[in-house]
């Protein structure tokens, strides 16, 4: 396996401006290709870490790396076009009167051909299943679709690495499943931030477990998921 | 929940609404600012106008009680601004009471009656253009007039997030309601005010994180977005021409007030 690594962290702490510590000194690796589960109970710091790692949040320079990349000011517009962060809340994601102009906003903003832009909004929309709801209104979709589309707009832009902030939260168990089995065709290397351990144990072979700001354990799913009183300590069973 | 949009004629299939977005904006736009600017002794031009707009709506199949009603929900603050007008000094005192020290003049009263028949024209106007133009045409017709792409922006915001609002001003609604036992007034005003804050605060946490997801694919202000339109079909042309024409004329005809001569 000669996979690069997609995503290095290292030694990352992060503050509130209200002096609150999210992130005290969180590493991780994630190779091209993976898909990990983050995990952790409310307030563990996993919206935190996922912010880091387009650049909303950053620490200071060295500690997380795009590709080898270091996500500084300069190569914000870089990181940013390779790293997909789809919003928990779909109504914070898709802010425009339409889909297609919400789909459209990533390739636009990278300056794209109005041509290059259509193809790239019609192809995203195939691979979430809403091809022909270009016209609609994210206000009059349902939670699934909106979900859908959400997770279209940083298609539309190539990202290469997706990183997910709690993808199932307000799913109904049909959109659930639905939303799992698109996460498993789309592929890419993926980052899903969650407490829904099953939804953990189905996509993911790697589970991070984030507590209290900090890495508890990083391991095969099978591990960390067995470990019953393991889990019940950190809040989540 | 469902709301009835602002635009909820807007997607129909007719003459008016096949128009192209620029040329109802120009011209609805242009009655606007001669409405505004006509005095009320040229009543036949404020007819006028009025009367270009019942056509569009006519036109349009737009129901007349839909326009009149949401005229009526802005009426109130027009009476209002136009309260204080009948008392503005110049030309004859028409009613005048030394007890209240208040004169009530001519010049004061057409002022009123202009404003309530410019604003009232105006409003109509507007109605009539979110009616007979979907949202997101308008804002695409409103950004190649070159309006400056934040307040394009700020209105499609508004467009996006006021039935998100009003759904969520509506849960805290029922949360207040089913946590609530008699209580006079104050107590009702006082939950009232906190259920402002508290939509005040949510939508300022929903606007940081919308900022952060506009940052995340990209969001430049200082670039402008390449766009590729329709363009000006012959119907528009016309639409143009003859609107411009019939308001610049009935503006024009103001010359002929008698008092103006």
């Amino acid at each position: 396996m000669d996979s690069r690594n997609a995503i290095e962290i290292s030694d990352l702490h992060y503050r509130f401006p209200d002096g609150t510590v999210a992130l005290q000194g969180v590493t991780l690796t994630v190779r091209e290709g993976e898909k990990v589960g983050l995990l952790g109970p409310n307030g563990a710091g996993k919206t935190t870490l996922l912010l880091h790692l387009n650049g909303l949040l950053r620490g200071p320079d060295s500690s997380v790396k795009v590709f080898g990349e270091a996500v500084s000011r300069r190569a914000i517009k870089s990181v940013r076009r390779r790293v997909g962060l789809v919003f928990q809340n779909p109504d914070d994601q898709l802010f425009c009167p339409t889909v297609y102009d919400d789909v459209a906003f990533g390739p636009q903003n990278m300056g794209l051909e109005p041509h290059e832009v259509h193809r790239r909004v019609n192809d995203a929309l195939r691979e979430v299943g809403m091809e022909g709801a270009d016209k609609r209104s994210a206000f009059h979709m349902s939670a699934g679709e909106k979900k859908r589309v959400a997770i279209a707009t940083v298609l539309a832009m190539d990202s290469v690495i997706l990183a997910l902030d709690e993808p199932a939260s307000n799913l109904d168990p049909r959109g659930r499943r639905e939303l799992i089995e698109l996460l498993k065709t789309i592929g890419r290397t993926q980052i899903i931030a969650t407490h829904d351990l099953d939804l953990a144990r189905q996509l993911c072979a790697r589970l991070v477990v984030l507590s209290g700001g900090k890495v508890a354990a990083d391991g095969a799913s099978e591990t960390i998921l067995s470990d019953h009183q393991f889990l019940h300590a950190h809040g989540l069973a | 929940m469902r709301h009835s949009f602002l635009d909820k004629y807007a997607y129909q299939d007719t003459p008016v609404h096949r128009l192209d977005g620029r040329a109802k904006v120009i011209v609805l736009g242009a009655t606007i600012l001669a409405a505004v600017t006509t005095p009320v002794q040229a009543w036949w031009a404020l007819a006028g106008y009025a009367l270009l707009i019942a056509c569009l709506i006519s036109l349009a199949r737009i129901p007349l009680l839909h326009v009149v009603t949401r005229w009526l929900v802005i009426l109130p603050f027009i009476l209002l601004a136009a309260l204080s007008a009948p008392f503005l000094e110049g030309g004859r005192t028409v009613w005048s009471s030394s007890m209240l020290g208040l004169n009530v003049s001519e010049h004061g009263l057409h002022v009123a009656a202009g404003a309530i028949a410019g604003s009232t024209v105006s409003v109509l106007a507007l109605i009539t253009l979110v009616s007979v133009t979907p949202m997101p045409s308008l804002l695409e017709a409103l950004r190649r007039l070159r309006v400056p792409a934040v307040f394009v922006m700020l209105l499609s915001f508004a467009y996006r997030y006021l039935f998100i609002l009003v759904d969520e001003a509506e849960r805290l609604e029922t949360a207040r309601e089913s946590r609530s036992f008699g209580g006079g007034r104050l107590t009702h005003m006082r939950a009232l005010g906190r259920m402002i804050a508290s939509l005040l605060v949510r939508s300022f946490g929903r606007a940081e994180r919308v900022y952060a997801a506009m940052l995340s694919r990209g969001y430049d202000a200082s670039r402008p977005i390449p766009e590729a339109g329709r363009r000006f079909e012959g119907h528009d042309v016309a639409f143009l021409s003859a609107g411009l024409v019939l308001v610049i004329g009935l503006r024009s005809s103001v010359i002929w007030i008698p008092a103006m001569r």
